[in-house]
């Protein structure tokens, strides 16, 4: 097996220049999604409790035992919609399942510590909750969301399946059209495992900074 | 004689345990009273119950004349008139300290921006917090800088009474002292207060009365000379040496 720098190098320019904005399109709408159907199931959860509760935690158990691709599966052909759009969908309602478990943890642990003295100064619940638990949730949040955007990222590739032209199904493409799999799989590979790298960096600068804000504390 | 708060028998449980077995406590305008106990006795309890922080099981309390146990409805505009400062400060980690001030202003009293920042800063300089820290996070603060702009928070909003639990626990010696002085004036300044502290010396200087409270009751309560140097009850005297041998050890540390 021979590597040829200049080949990789071709092949890395195409697969980015093909399929790197279906898969940021995948990733950035799957996230939102996921984000927004998160935060109202965290919400519910948190706020309304009860049988709701309930419901809102079996839904997320059922949505984390299957696996994505059939969630992909069961979107695109129960459905019957485009397969760009059937892959936002599966991806964001699967991520929605994992997004409101972090949120809510960490709108619980914010609570335990600010609450009582939100609603000392006269606040409401909700004003207690729009004004202090939100904001302080949200940025304790950013490291675990910005490792969710790298896990829809590499996730998005299963979009593969039902034949979305994101960066993946790009490098097989050329890959079958080459009849040569080497060059193409590890071009594709340097570029998850760049931008994940820097979403990882990103992430520990930002938990550095929250610790010397003083969030998660006990003060 | 007209109170400001009246607590009736109450009584409080988490679960099997019987925190508070029928505390009852009047205070009136002006006063400072400190409540003193071992921990475990239900004095940090007892002073959440009394502005509905935590619900009592039975009993009444009544505050400015009006029943707040009857009348829930509407208790976080009453809470407003009830400052409380926390053991560990708890001040708003997303706010700088000005900020944290004037969240309730904005919110709750609806004051203009400019109307809240006067009453702000004013709030802060009356607790020796200046302007060099007015836009620093609590994180950047000491925490007995913390502390005065929690005290600053609730003066802010011009309680009627101001409830403060273990306001020095948390914090170094030397820092609990600017703290202490600063509740020092406002007790002269006749702002009503109830403090829970070990701080005898403060006891002794500040209050107008002395609560000792054990196993969810009140023992002993009266003036701080007669319950700090003279007290009825056995367990009062045994629970006051005990600190003052535990203050002895600390000042004798080298």
């Amino acid at each position: 097996m021979q590597i040829n720098v200049e080949t990789l190098f071709q092949i890395l320019v195409f697969v980015v220049s093909r399929g790197l904005a279906t898969t940021i399109t995948l990733t950035v709408a799957s996230f939102f999604l996921g984000l927004g159907l998160g935060s109202v199931m965290a919400f519910l959860q948190i706020v309304v409790g009860g049988i709701v509760e309930r419901v809102v935690d079996f839904v997320t158990r059922f949505l984390r035992s299957i696996p994505p691709i059939l969630m992909l599966f069961i979107v695109f052909y129960g459905l019957n919609i485009n397969n760009i759009l059937a892959s936002i969908i599966g991806l964001g309602i699967i991520s929605a399942a994992y997004q409101s478990q972090f949120l809510r943890g960490i709108a619980e642990a914010v609570s335990a510590r600010q609450l009582e003295a939100a609603l000392s100064v006269g606040l409401s619940r909700w004003e207690a909750f729009t004004s202090v638990v939100v904001p302080q949730t949200l940025m304790m949040s950013t490291p675990a969301l910005l490792n969710e955007f790298a896990v829809l990222l590499k996730d998005s590739s299963i979009a593969y399946a039902i034949g979305v032209k994101e960066m993946f199904t790009v490098a097989v493409n050329l890959a079958n059209a080459r009849m040569e799999y080497v060059h193409p799989l590890i071009a594709v590979a340097v570029v998850y495992l760049a931008i994940c790298f820097l979403i990882s960096l990103l992430a520990t600068l930002v938990s550095e900074k929250l610790k010397h804000m003083g969030y998660g504390v006990s003060s | 004689m007209s109170y400001i708060i009246e607590a009736h028998d109450i009584h409080k449980s988490f679960g099997k345990h019987h925190v508070l077995k029928g505390v009852s406590l009047s205070v009136e305008e002006g006063e400072t009273v400190v409540i003193i106990g071992p921990s475990g006795s239900g004095k940090s309890t007892f002073l959440r119950c009394l502005n509905l922080l935590v619900t009592p099981d039975r009993g009444r309390i009544v505050f400015n004349g009006i029943d707040i146990t009857s009348n829930r409805n509407n208790i976080h505009r009453i809470r407003q008139e009830i400052g409380f400062v926390f053991q560990q400060f708890n001040l708003f980690a997303h706010l700088t300290a000005i900020e944290n001030v004037m969240l309730g202003l904005l919110k709750v009293k609806k004051l203009s921006r400019e109307e809240a920042v006067r009453r702000a800063r004013e709030a802060l300089l009356s607790v020796g917090i200046t302007e060099d820290l007015w836009n620093k996070y609590p994180a950047q603060l000491s925490g007995g800088q913390q502390q005065r702009v929690a005290i600053a928070r609730s003066l802010a909003m011009e309680p009627k009474l101001l409830l403060l639990d273990e306001p020095t626990s948390a914090l170094d010696p030397e820092l609990t002292v600017e703290v202490l002085k600063v509740l020092e004036r406002l007790s002269r300044n006749k702002m009503t207060m109830i403090v829970v502290t070990h701080e005898l010396g403060f006891a002794m200087r500040v209050a107008d009365r002395v609560v000792f409270m054990e196993d969810g009751r009140v023992v002993e309560e009266g003036p701080p000379e007669k319950i700090l140097l003279n007290p009825d009850k056995e367990r009062t005297k045994t629970f006051i040496s005990k600190l003052m041998e535990l203050y002895k050890m600390e000042r004798s540390r080298p």
